[in-house]
Parts: C-alpha cells; sequence; structure tokens
C-alpha cells in the first residue's frame, strides 16, 4: 500500500533543482535502517545498495529524481520587491497570485500582479514576462529585503497537499512519488540485490542521473516519474497523453528516449498478470532521466513507469491514487523479475 | 489594538467564504467579532446591520464597507466530474491557472491548465469561458457534493509578511469590515446613532448598500473600501500611494467635501497618517450608491491602501486598518463636521 502519510512529506520538502539537500535528508532518515550501503555523490545524488536474497542476475538500476521545479531569485530592486526566473520549465502563467517559500528560511512572499481594474485592453489577460515578475516579501527596501533574502536563493511553491478519497494533489510529487516507490522497496525484503539512485538536477537537463548510471554502472535500468496527463476539458483528445485511473504509465518513446522493446512489453506483461491497470503514454512528449542513463557508458536498457499527473510543474499537480498503487506493485514485480535475469538471454533479438 | 489581535480577527474573517450572495459563509465570523459591541442584526440579502451610539440622537451616521469576496460560480457539471465556471465580481482570468477554490462543504477545485511540455507556450490566460474546475474526485462524487449554483473562492491561506504586512486573499474587503468592527470599540459617542452596514454583493452591483442605506435613513455616512497602492507595474496616480502610510482619503464630485475636509483636519490634529485620493468622477465604491439613497446622504470614503487586488495574494498593512479605525472613531466621537 502507498504510504501517502509520507508522500506528503517528501513533497512538502523543498528541494528545487540544484538545492535538494532537504529532500536527501528526509530519504536518508527513512531508509537508513533498511539499505546496506548509502552513499552521497559529486552532484548530490543519494545513492543506496539493497541486498537482496540473493544476488542480483542481472545488474539493475532503479532511478528517480528528488529535485523539483521552482524558481530562483535573481535580483532585489530598490523598493525591495524579488526577481526571479524559472529552475526548470515553469508555464509562468500559474505564478500569478501564488504563495512561494523564499530561501532557507523559508520566507513568505507572494508573486503580485498589476490590479485588473487598472488594466486597460490586451493587458487584461496578457501574463508579464518573467523579467517582469517580482514576489513581494514585505519588505520596504533593498536591504531590508537582504536582511531575509540573498541572491541565489530558491523559491519553492507554498502548497498544500490535499487527499481526497480518489485523489492527491500537491507540488512536487513530481517525482517524489517516484522516489516514495523506491523508498516502499528499500524497506522491504528483496529477492536480488538492486542500485536505488535517487538524483539531482533532472529539471534542468537530466543531470544527476548520467553521474549515477556512471557510478552504477548497471545493465537495465527502471525510471520511476510521473508524466503529464492533460485528460482535461477544452484539450483536443488526440493530444491527451494518457488518462487519470488509467493505471501505470509504460513509455515507448519521448523526446529524450526511445525505451527498451522488451522492457516495455515485460511491463505490460507483468502488469496483465498480476491484474494490475497499465496503460501507453501515447504522444512522444517530454522526458526523464532515461534519456541521460540510456547513453551511460556503453549504453543502459531503459523502462519508464510514470504516474499519469494533471498541471505537471505547477503548485496544483493531481493524480490518481489507484495509480499510485498500481506503479508501487508494477514496479516491484518489474524490478524482481528483471534483476532475476528474465532478460538477460533476449538482448539484441 | 494590540496588531496581533487585529491580525487574527482579519485572518478569520477571510478564511470564511461569503461570495457575492453567499455571504452567510461570513455571518458567524462577522457575529463572533461584532455582537459584543452592538446590536446585531441580518436581512435577507446577507447584509449585516448592526447598531450602536445613543439610540435617540438627532444624526445618524451610517459606516459601510462591503462584507461579500470575489469567486466563482458552478454554471455547469460534465460527465468526467469537471466542473464549468463563471466569475462572480471582477475575477482576474490571469491568477485562475493552476489555482484552488473551495466551496462551503469542503471540498477543494483546482483550476485546470496544461503543463510546460503541451502547453503552446502562449502568454494570454484562458478566457473565462475555456476554464474548468478539477475536484479529485469521482464523476458520482461530484454530483453529490457538488451543484450547478455553488460558489467558490481562493482558498489561498493568510500569511504574514515582513513588517506589520499580511496577504489573503478577501482582504478586498475583510479588511475594512474589520476596520469598522474595530471602530465599534472605539466608539464612545452621544451626538450619533451608529449604524454599520456590512453589505452584501458590493462585487456585482452594490445590492447590499442601495437597499441597505434605505432602510437605515442616515444624514451621513463613510464607506471604508481598499483601493491601490503602489507596486512595481502600478505607476503614475496611485505610484504615490504605500502601505503603512495611512488610510486613504478621497476627494470625489460625488462625495461631501465638508465631510471628507473634515476627516483630514482631524487626522492632521490627531496625528493619524492619511493619504490623499483624488477620484476624477464616481469611486466605483458603494459611496455611490449611499450618496443618492433617498433624498441624498452626506457620504465620505475612506480607503485601506492595498497591492494586487482582486488576486489569492491581496497584501495590505495592519496599521492602516488599525489607522482607519481611529480616524472614523475621531469623527464620530468629536460630534462630526463642526458649524456644518
Amino acid at each position: 500500500m502507498v504510504d501517502f502519510g509520507l508522500l506528503k512529506r517528501l513533497c512538502a520538502a523543498d528541494g528545487i533543482s540544484g538545492d535538494e539537500g532537504a529532500v536527501r535528508r528526509l530519504i536518508v532518515e527513512e531508509i537508513k535502517d533498511f539499505a546496506d550501503e548509502i552513499r552521497v555523490d559529486n552532484p548530490g545524488n543519494l545513492l543506496v545498495h539493497k541486498k537482496g536474497r540473493q544476488p542480483a542476475r542481472a545488474r539493475l538500476m532503479l532511478s528517480a529524481h528528488m529535485d523539483e521545479v521552482g524558481l530562483m531569485v535573481t535580483d532585489i530592486t530598490a523598493d525591495g520587491y524579488l526577481r526571479f526566473d524559472e529552475v526548470g520549465g515553469i508555464d509562468r502563467r500559474v505564478l500569478l497570485g501564488k504563495q512561494v517559500r523564499v530561501g532557507k528560511n523559508a520566507v513568505c512572499g507572494v508573486v503580485g500582479v498589476k490590479p485588473i481594474h487598472l488594466c486597460r485592453g490586451d493587458e487584461k489577460s496578457a501574463v508579464p514576462e518573467y523579467h517582469d515578475m517580482y514576489i513581494d516579501i514585505g519588505a520596504d527596501s533593498r536591504e531590508q529585503a537582504a536582511e531575509h533574502v540573498r541572491l541565489g536563493d530558491s523559491v519553492c511553491f507554498d502548497s498544500e497537499f490535499i487527499e481526497t478519497e480518489t485523489a492527491i494533489s500537491g507540488k512536487a510529487i513530481d517525482d517524489r512519488f517516484g522516489c516514495l516507490v523506491m523508498i516502499n522497496m528499500i524497506k522491504s525484503d528483496l529477492p536480488y540485490d538492486m542500485d536505488f539512485a535517487f538524483v539531482t538536477q533532472e529539471e534542468i537537463g537530466l543531470r544527476g542521473s548520467a553521474a549515477a548510471a556512471y557510478s552504477l554502472d548497471p545493465d537495465f535500468a527502471l525510471i520511476l516519474e510521473t508524466t503529464t496527463a492533460a485528460d482535461i476539458p477544452e484539450i483536443d483528445p488526440c493530444k491527451q497523453v494518457c488518462t487519470l485511473g488509467g493505471g501505470a504509465v509504460v513509455s515507448v518513446m519521448d523526446r529524450r528516449t526511445i525505451y527498451d522493446k522488451e522492457m516495455t512489453a515485460l511491463a505490460f506483461k507483468t502488469a496483465e498478470d498480476l491484474g494490475v491497470s497499465a496503460q501507453h503514454k501515447r504522444a512522444v512528449a517530454g522526458g526523464n532521466d532515461a534519456g541521460a542513463i540510456h547513453q551511460s557508458r556503453g549504453g543502459v536498457r531503459v523502462l519508464a513507469l510514470s504516474l499519469a499527473c494533471r498541471y505537471l510543474h505547477a503548485p496544483a499537480c493531481t493524480a490518481d491514487k489507484s495509480d499510485c498503487e498500481s506503479i508501487l506493485t508494477l514496479a516491484r514485480a518489474v524490478a524482481e523479475k528483471i534483476a532475476g535475469g528474465c532478460l538477460n538471454d533476449n538482448f539484441g533479438e | 489594538m494590540d496588531h496581533s489581535k487585529l491580525k487574527n480577527m482579519i485572518f478569520d474573517l477571510c478564511r470564511a467564504g461569503g461570495v457575492s450572495g453567499g455571504e452567510e459563509e461570513v455571518h458567524e465570523a462577522v457575529r463572533r467579532y461584532l455582537d459584543p459591541y452592538a446590536e446585531v442584526s441580518v436581512a435577507p440579502d446577507g447584509t449585516v446591520t448592526a447598531v450602536l451610539g445613543n439610540e435617540n440622537a438627532e444624526k445618524t451616521i451610517l459606516l459601510d464597507a462591503h462584507l461579500d469576496r470575489i469567486g466563482v460560480i458552478v454554471t455547469d457539471i460534465d460527465e468526467r466530474g469537471f466542473a464549468k465556471i463563471d466569475g462572480v465580481g471582477g475575477v482576474d482570468e490571469r491568477t485562475l491557472h493552476d489555482a484552488r477554490l473551495s466551496g462551503k462543504n469542503g471540498f477543494t477545485g483546482t483550476v485546470c491548465c496544461l503543463p510546460p511540455h503541451l502547453s503552446d507556450g502562449g502568454d494570454k490566460a484562458a478566457p473565462m469561458n475555456k476554464v474548468w474546475l478539477d475536484f479529485g474526485m469521482s464523476p458520482d462524487e461530484v454530483k453529490k457534493r457538488v451543484s450547478i449554483g455553488d460558489r467558490l473562492t481562493f482558498c489561498t491561506q493568510p500569511r504574514e509578511l515582513l513588517g506589520d504586512k499580511i496577504t489573503a486573499p478577501a482582504l478586498d474587503n475583510r479588511c475594512g469590515v474589520a476596520a469598522l468592527i474595530r471602530a465599534a470599540q472605539l466608539i464612545d459617542t452621544t451626538d450619533y446613532r451608529v449604524v454599520i452596514l456590512l453589505s452584501s454583493q458590493e462585487e456585482t452591483c452594490g445590492a447590499g448598500a442601495k437597499t441597505g442605506a434605505f432602510r437605515v435613513c442616515a444624514d451621513e455616512a463613510v464607506c471604508v473600501d481598499v483601493s491601490f497602492a503602489a507596486q512595481p507595474d502600478v505607476s503614475g496616480q496611485y505610484g504615490g500611494i504605500g502601505l503603512a502610510k495611512g488610510p486613504m482619503i478621497c476627494i470625489s464630485p460625488v462625495l461631501d467635501r465638508g465631510m471628507t475636509d473634515a476627516l483630514t483636519d482631524l487626522a492632521e490634529k490627531s496625528d493619524i497618517p492619511y493619504q490623499l485620493e483624488p477620484i476624477s468622477g464616481r469611486t466605483g465604491t458603494n459611496g455611490d450608491h449611499i450618496a443618492v439613497t433617498r433624498g441624498g446622504v452626506k457620504t465620505a470614503l475612506v480607503s485601506v491602501p492595498q497591492r494586487y487586488m482582486h488576486t489569492p495574494v491581496e497584501v495590505i498593512s495592519l496599521c492602516d486598518v488599525e489607522n482607519t479605525a481611529r480616524l472614523i472613531a475621531a469623527y464620530i466621537n468629536s460630534g462630526g463636521v463642526q458649524n456644518g
């Protein structure tokens, strides 16, 4: 069963790309009594080795990223407002009128906008460019702001984690959910040895995973991710990538990776055998750490299992709880089969 | 007043619902703070009336602050449980992408939007007629709990900023309501019968103030609302208005010059900071309606300076609310316009 309480805590931790420390500490705290080897490499990846009941027949790396999208303070105006830019891809239309947390002390701020009453014509629907946006922390001057905020400070969405009977919603589900699945596996009894990489800097170009894959040197990698659903009104069905409630999303191809055919087939076959829901990602869109991992060293065979999410990279990202359960079950089963060597013989077929 | 008490009152008022036409959701919070100081009653349209001062005084002064807040109303629910909405009051479409709104039954809806991976990268907010809410519930559950006509509003939590600034949705005009509740604590008069009117539906048409002022038969009125303060994208007239620099006293053709002058004189004498807000026509507040109620009511307008009006993150300074209350109480306690 998915521990949604733990997921809530994981999502509440602030960790934009390059500043994942708080997330890493929380994960270490969760797994330290269950892992056989824990190390943090130079890019900040948390690499965990867990011994199974027997040695693996194939080296399997599971990977999920710790970082989330957010903002970075780039300047402070004379009036005490913070200028910022995005860290990772954010549609800036989701920023206006949102609360944020700034820096290590989580200073409360808001992204302001010109009152609609004072806007004329097109201005009423035009969303300002990043360089015209600002965060108000209530400071009256640059000096006062500088007592609380430094240039380069990380900015996170201030967004409550909401759980309903069927859904979850909040910031950073991308990819704390993937982290949660790996934590769940590390805490359990595994049949074979496995490596788990909680990686950094996915959102700014799959950077942590490249180093992690080099260090772990796996034969296979299973990437646990979230992906864009877009199964919402006003969107042409041909643009809808996957469906909430449709089960684990299995990628064939995205903007970064063409996935291993046998691994993809194994995922669907395993889902069918277990009676777990799975669906194809129905568009070549987005990308994840598989893009870096599959090109590591002499090549790694990759599979991605993703959680279908609406409003990805926004404060109120929304996913289906039954999909979470499907992925938890399927990820474990597929990982056990791969580490058990079920794909060892058919390479190159 | 201790600003933390004032802050707590404003936060309580902002956490309550009360979108135009649904003001009953905020009545409990209002009565909790107002009952100790006045005779409180509620009209069928949701307007709250509170009477204090000298019941037998010759003069009646009306103190108005609108009680409603902007929000959205559910206009349709599709077969998958998504709800179509329209704005109630001047909702800013630019603040709706991925916004969370809640209704009185406790459910939360998220405004649907596309992620950057799939979006057209456009820089226009989606028009209201393309905006849908996602409740994160099964279609059956949505049918049970959500109805067409339900009102929702931003559920962004109130928070403190640096200094004595605060942020919350609905500070327009819950901080005006708080200023009048605070004024009720400070008013000590034999000259006036004082009627506080926390009026409904200002954001839509001003019905609560129009009908409420008719019932009150006041000689004078002071209207309290929020107005614009400087922020990085606001220049010109409001570029000089600051938070924590005092309430804004409006000068307008529709307002009474004598009352306006008396308020500025009193502010000078009582060391209450103030700022002038000249408006060359109607004010866009309930003051416009109240001034021409029945045979006419002498009306003044005092506003709390505010940034980011009609967004989920409106910002004000607590001291401006306290000074608004002090100014109005000083006016009443000193007997109003002298020789007027």
